[in-house]
């Protein structure tokens, strides 16, 4: 298919707040737009669409290819916002959604974790609040617990006063930040039934191999597809790969962990770095063509799941990955405009 | 998209323009199934696959099941055939069946974008793919039994007329890249054969060893090492099972391929644990169609190995699947394996080119870029064509 090279992009913000807050990047290539939100570094997004200004938007794979010779953290995410974007532009030149580009969607509605927030102030019951009316509003069926850094006892107390009070059928999952300890592992912690927990930025730690069993561990969020997820896979020291959709490389990136999870019998579970809509519409359409992605899609803004009902969300039919900028945005300033 | 309306599938004859003398086979045809899946709106997509009779009467009965769904639903199709290693596989069988039918859809997926399967697959850059020259272990001039084989290959004088077959390939072709078939019947005969191309073929000739499996793991890796100073392309099944070729490729130096032993993603997690292999020399037919051949390739990129695409002899179906494999994908940098040069007839109007200088064109158009010839296919079909409607 001719006509369809890469003409121009920009940074649009999402807010008034201009260059400083949340932006979208807008793709251009015969005669369409496609959009994604920006992950990581504005700047490295802008250089690898000036990289690819007079290519073809349907050349993944070659992309792919030169992605794979200079990454870095930084590339991960610029190359993922820029394929996300492209994929986008794919779906709504041909006028169908991201899913049915990919295969077609495995199911129509996929299950969204709420998340659950322990701040340090904040007591046991507070946070059992907290979720209660994430649950009695949306139905969530999986609550992923953040934990601000304090794991220890009192987020073993906060997760056992969940299990209490939602019952053993609730998914429970936990959720680490890098550099802080984990909780012991012993027979409280294991029948308290989670679904995993994962552990940022211990991907390559020894520890883990050492640490693997009930409950799972999960691991891999912000890599892409490569030789430490290889190896970790081949180490069997990881149960669910997370996989943000912004950061693994895009779309190609979340097809290449699908592979390795079918490959070695892993849970996949997509996630989100931030809570835009475009994220969590991306997300959920990934998680509806992967045959391992049966985890709930984590998004870890609760203000972005109005939509949830019954903890799920519905595919929409839109083309692409299905969301359109809200009218009224800004233009991107001259120095956020590639052509 | 409009649903799938109607299912034909045809089994098909396929002259060759040589005896083909290897472990397994001695033949000088070789029979394919061929499916055009029709949809409401009336686009045909085609596809190809195995044409034994178990993979005939499956993919039949996979058809019924497909009837009304969407064809571009692919994901959906796979799941609801092979959700877990217990359903319907039969072994290779089951995939192979699966094959036919899904390489027809991906057709319909690029007829209706307007799009090429390579391209579909994010690729398409690659215009031309180099292919390779397929051997037999023994020129022979007719059928013979495999027990008339013994005597011929005692005769070492026999490799003279292999060697002479191999340049007139080469001269008429243009080809750099041989797989020579051992019969695995004589291992004095397949060195001495090894040998004897090599020095015909010269250094720059890639060379590639494929006795399928046929020797146990303590001949082949005594064989092997005698072959290593030939500096192949690659062992391929030169033993049988992971295990065995864990074995074998612990002691040699030449990268260990297989087309038999890995041929489906569960095969991968073991293989790769076990260091097994370098290369998947991976045929669609086997492998369950595009999709699995795509996830194969992708778990393959990220932990090392690489990726080649094995044949067999199709018709011009496979073989434009084939190269459409080899653009689209950017993990296969190896040349294909192809049988197209060896096939005496063929369905496609108009045909695919013959290969030069050691390369096919990447057929151009949506989907496969292909179309079927009415009175070929015809003439060429065997038995009744089986006609799935609501």
């Amino acid at each position: 298919m001719g006509g369809m090279t890469i003409e121009g992009a920009r940074l649009r913000p999402l807010s008034e707040a201009g260059r400083d807050a949340a932006r979208v990047l807008e793709i251009v290539a015969g005669g369409y737009a496609g959009f994604a939100p920006v992950v990581g570094e504005g700047e490295a997004v802008l250089a690898w669409c000036r990289a690819l200004l007079g290519s073809s938007a349907f050349a993944c794979n070659e992309r792919w290819v030169r992605f794979v010779a200079a990454s870095d953290a930084a590339g991960r995410s610029a190359f993922g916002t820029v394929e996300n974007a492209l994929w986008d532009l794919v779906g709504r030149k041909l006028g169908v959604p991201l899913y049915e580009l990919l295969g077609g969607a495995l199911r129509q509605r996929v299950a969204i974790a709420a998340p659950v927030r322990i701040a340090a102030e904040e007591s046991v019951e507070a946070v059992v609040a907290q979720a209660k009316r994430l649950v009695d509003g949306h139905g969530f069926r999986t609550l992923a617990l953040f934990d601000g850094g304090t794991a220890g006892q009192r987020t073993a107390s906060v997760l056992a006063a969940l299990r209490v009070a939602f019952g053993p059928a609730m998914g429970l999952r936990l959720h680490l930040p890098a550099g802080s300890v984990r909780p012991a592992r012993d027979a409280a912690l294991t029948a308290l039934g989670l679904e995993f927990v994962e552990c940022a930025g211990d991907d390559a730690s020894e520890e883990r191999e050492a640490w693997a069993g009930d409950p799972p561990l999960a691991g891999g969020r912000g890599l892409a597809a490569g030789p430490l997820i290889a190896e970790m896979c081949r180490r069997g020291v990881v149960q669910v790969l997370v996989a943000e959709p912004g950061s693994a490389g895009g779309v190609p990136g979340i097809a290449r962990l699908g592979a390795l999870a079918r490959a070695f019998q892993l849970e996949l579970a997509l996630a989100c770095a931030g809570g835009s809509r475009w994220e969590l519409a991306l997300a959920v359409q990934l998680a509806a063509t992967q045959p391992m992605a049966e985890q709930a899609v984590l998004c870890p803004d609760a203000a972005a799941l109005s939509d949830v009902e019954d903890g799920m969300l519905t595919l929409s039919g839109a083309p692409g990955i299905g969301v359109d900028l809200a009218p009224g945005l800004g233009d991107a300033a001259p120095e956020d405009t590639a052509s | 998209m409009s649903a799938i309306a109607r299912i034909t599938l045809r089994r098909i004859e396929l002259k060759l323009r040589m005896v083909y003398v290897s472990s397994m086979y001695v033949m000088d045809s070789v029979r394919r199934t061929v499916i055009e899946i029709e949809t409401e709106d009336g686009i045909v997509g085609i596809g190809e696959t195995l044409g034994t009779d178990e993979v005939f009467v499956l993919a039949g009965r996979l058809a019924a099941g497909m009837i009304g769904q969407s064809p571009l639903a692919r994901l959906k199709l796979r799941n609801g055939f092979a959700r877990s290693v217990f359903d319907n596989r039969n072994g290779r069988t089951g995939w192979s069946a699966f094959a036919g039918l899904d390489l027809a859809c991906w057709d319909i997926a690029g007829k209706t974008h307007g799009m090429s399967l390579a391209e579909l697959l994010g690729g398409g850059g690659k215009r031309r793919i180099e292919v390779v020259c397929p051997l037999p272990a023994l020129i022979v001039d007719r059928l013979v039994r495999r027990r008339e084989l013994g005597a011929m290959f005692r005769d070492h004088r026999n490799i003279d007329r292999l060697v002479a077959y191999a340049l007139a390939q080469r001269r008429r072709h243009g080809f750099r890249c041989f797989k020579y078939k051992s019969a695995a019947a004589d291992v004095e005969w397949d060195v001495a054969a090894m040998r004897a191309l090599r020095e015909a073929l010269g250094r720059d000739a890639q060379l590639r060893f494929d006795p399928n499996a046929g020797y146990g793991p303590a001949r082949a890796t005594a064989l092997c090492a005698r072959l290593e100073p030939l500096d192949l392309e690659f062992y391929e099944d030169p033993t049988d099972d992971i295990e065995g070729l864990a074995k074998l490729r612990a002691r040699m130096t030449r990268p260990v391929a297989t087309n038999m032993c890995v041929i489906q993603l569960d095969h991968l997690a073991p293989a790769i644990r076990r260091g097994a292999i370098d290369v998947v020399l991976a045929d669609i037919f086997m492998w369950g169609g595009v999709q699995n051949y795509r996830e194969m390739a992708a778990v393959a990129e990220s932990c090392g190995l690489k990726v080649a695409v094995h044949s067999l002899f199709e018709s011009g179906i496979g073989t434009a699947a084939n190269l459409h494999l080899a653009s689209g994908l950017p993990q296969i940098a190896r040349a294909n394996d192809s049988g197209h040069h060896v096939i005496a007839d063929d369905i496609l109007s108009p045909s695919l080119p013959d290969v030069a200088d050691g390369h096919l064109p990447l057929p151009v158009g949506a989907g496969l870029g292909i179309a079927l010839d009415p009175a070929s296919l015809a003439r060429l079909t065997v038995g009744e064509p089986v006609i799935v409607t609501a």
